[in-house]
């Protein structure tokens, strides 16, 4: 079914190509004695799907943590858009537009599937405490957009007739499903996934996937992804960057990236 | 025989807005705050000790309500950052505190002695009498609260509030001000439990630091809980049932010093048979929309095989 979503606010194509829309320079954390994250730097440019890979424990979701404002971090920046966000409040960098999911679904259970779309989106007006209770018509209008938005996302990916089910009602592939799309409601510039594809069938997750691919080729969505099934990393991945105990160990194409001997040496052990 | 039932009516009324006004912090916004009866005690106190200097009382109810928000400010600003089971001990902290400075501050509260001869409330000039008077302006205030509380957790904010209580992290994650949210609800508690300190300092005419003890908020915690957390219109009927159990003990022939403990096994029996029962409470939370359908499609449709219910293997 057509639909007329508005596009994101990303570049436009001439600009886009080399542009770093997110930059980690020099990342760390320290957890006590452990150096959960080492000196991590890399750049990822509009447009681009990254993924961010390494054996477990290797930092992943903690760079996430720190990039998202979940953490604070030891040292380090971290650069979204040309401005310096290290270290603001986890609310204020996403509603810079960079959004992020969990390794864990995390629907809000108790709240609908239309629930929770609608607070994937950042209405100032429509959240605010006196509009509120007064419910002037302006805050109608807006409110009513909403819906119809969250309405349209949830029929693109086939979750419309679900709208009114508790978010915990749903089977596990669909709530991921509802914390993607949740996340799009704010046309974030990017978004961290973390582990999109675990823990569902193959062919569910390919439907993810394939929804990954076309939100990055026609409305120029940027994504980074931590994922530890290879077969969806190198398929989908324009370039991998590669964790092991904190460090960055390799970046590059799926194919250099499994081609490089570091690589298969922290994933197979010396 | 008939005052006696306008009396308790009155009654329920009371702990029907002292219930909605925990319900849409423990039951929307899923903050357990243990010290409740502080915003109360300070609404009644403020209201009696404003009215006994001769403020006119439309005024002393501004001030019922101003009060308590003002302290909950200054309570939640430092405490609403904490994880919620932290919040409810520190609140615990903050009711007894209260309790013990209306207790001790002799000068201005009275101390144990309470303050007495309250009078009655006078609005534009008109008297409203203790009993049917008081009766239809408390339910007139209750009707007017529970219709902004409604609206309230049906808006843009109060969704946030329970995204906040339903996952915190995820809430933040899509640029949510959980900990500003909160202390807006809390504040919002405040006041109209507050208003509710007014009405029963009015009513009685006699305040005293006894009448704010734990077990009011403990209370409070119950008729939400049973009623149903986060559905306010649960909380009236149940504030019926509880003012019965609490005084029909009276109605029956047993020693005095029985009462008491049969009351408390009485609502903890009510409450181990709903939370076994009624998980959710005798009225389930409502969602605060229902979506409309897409214009030009069915009602329903099939889901895409490609895309219906998967066979996900579960976390």
């Amino acid at each position: 079914m057509a639909l007329a979503l508005e596009k994101p606010p990303v570049m436009k194509d001439t600009e886009a190509g080399n542009r770093a829309l997110l930059k980690v320079e020099n990342l760390t954390k320290v957890f006590g004695g452990l150096r959960a994250v080492d000196g991590v730097s890399f750049e990822v440019p509009a447009r681009a799907i990254y993924g961010l890979i390494g054996p477990n424990g290797s930092g992943k979701t903690t760079t996430y943590n720190l990039i998202s404002g979940f953490y604070p971090t030891t040292a380090g920046r971290v650069i979204f858009n040309d401005e310096d966000v290290t270290d603001l409040p986890a609310h204020r960098i996403a509603r810079k537009g960079l959004a992020r999911t969990f390794q864990l679904v995390r629907v809000f259970p108790e709240m609908t599937v239309l629930e929770n779309m609608l607070m994937g989106a950042r209405p100032k007006y429509v959240e605010a405490v006196i509009p509120g209770l007064i419910q002037s018509a302006t805050y109608r209008r807006e409110r009513e957009k909403l819906v119809t938005q969250a309405m349209q996302f949830l029929d693109l990916v086939g979750l419309a007739p679900l709208a009114d089910q508790l978010a915990i009602r749903l089977p596990f592939a669909e709530q991921k499903m509802v914390e993607i799309t949740r996340a799009l409601m704010s046309r974030p510039q990017m978004i961290l996934l973390d582990e999109p594809a675990s823990g569902i069938l193959a062919s569910t997750a390919d439907r993810i996937l394939d929804y990954i691919r076309h939100l990055r080729d026609d409305q120029g969505q940027t994504f980074m992804i931590i994922e530890h099934n290879m077969r969806v990393i190198m398929n989908i991945c324009d370039r991998i960057i590669v964790l092991n105990a904190g460090s960055k160990i390799a970046e590059g194409t799926p194919r250099e990236v499994s081609n490089n001997s570091d690589v298969v040496r922290a994933y197979l052990g010396a | 025989m008939e005052l006696l039932i306008i009396h308790l009516l009155n009654v329920v009324i009371l702990w029907a807005i002292l219930g909605l006004s925990l319900n849409i912090l423990q039951g929307t916004a899923g903050l357990y705050n243990l010290g409740h009866a502080a915003f109360f005690a300070v609404g009644a106190y403020g209201s009696a000790l404003l009215s006994k200097a001769g403020v006119p009382w439309i005024l002393c109810l501004v001030a019922a309500a101003t009060l308590p928000a003002v302290l909950a400010l200054l309570y939640g600003l430092p405490t609403l950052r904490l994880k919620a089971d932290y919040f409810a001990t520190v609140t615990m902290g903050i009711g007894e505190i209260t309790r013990h400075v209306l207790n001790n501050w002799q000068e201005a509260t009275g101390g144990p002695n309470g303050v007495i001869r309250i009078p009655n409330i006078i609005l534009f000039g008109l008297e409203i009498k203790r009993g049917t008077g008081t009766l239809l302006f408390g339910l007139g205030l209750l009707l007017v609260i529970l219709w902004g509380l409604e609206r309230w957790r049906r808006s843009g904010f109060g969704q946030v509030l329970k995204a906040g209580r339903e996952d915190e992290d995820a809430a933040r994650a899509l640029g949510k001000d959980v900990y500003r949210s909160r202390l807006w609800c809390f504040l919002i508690s405040a006041a109209v439990a507050g208003i509710a300190g007014s009405l029963f300092a009015h009513y009685y005419g006699y305040i005293s630091p006894g009448d704010f003890e734990l077990w009011v908020t403990f209370n409070l915690c119950l008729i939400v809980m049973i009623g149903g957390a986060g559905n306010y219109l649960a909380t009236l009927p149940v504030a019926v049932i509880f003012v019965l159990l609490r005084d029909g003990v009276r109605f029956l022939p047993l020693p005095p010093t029985a009462q008491g403990p049969l009351q408390q096994f009485l609502y903890g029996a009510l409450l181990i048979i709903i939370t076994l029962r009624f998980p959710h409470g005798l009225m389930r939370e409502k969602p605060s929309i229902a979506a409309p359908r897409l214009v030009g499609e069915p009602a329903l449709v099939a889901p895409d095989p490609a895309i219906g219910p998967s066979h996900g293997a579960g976390p």
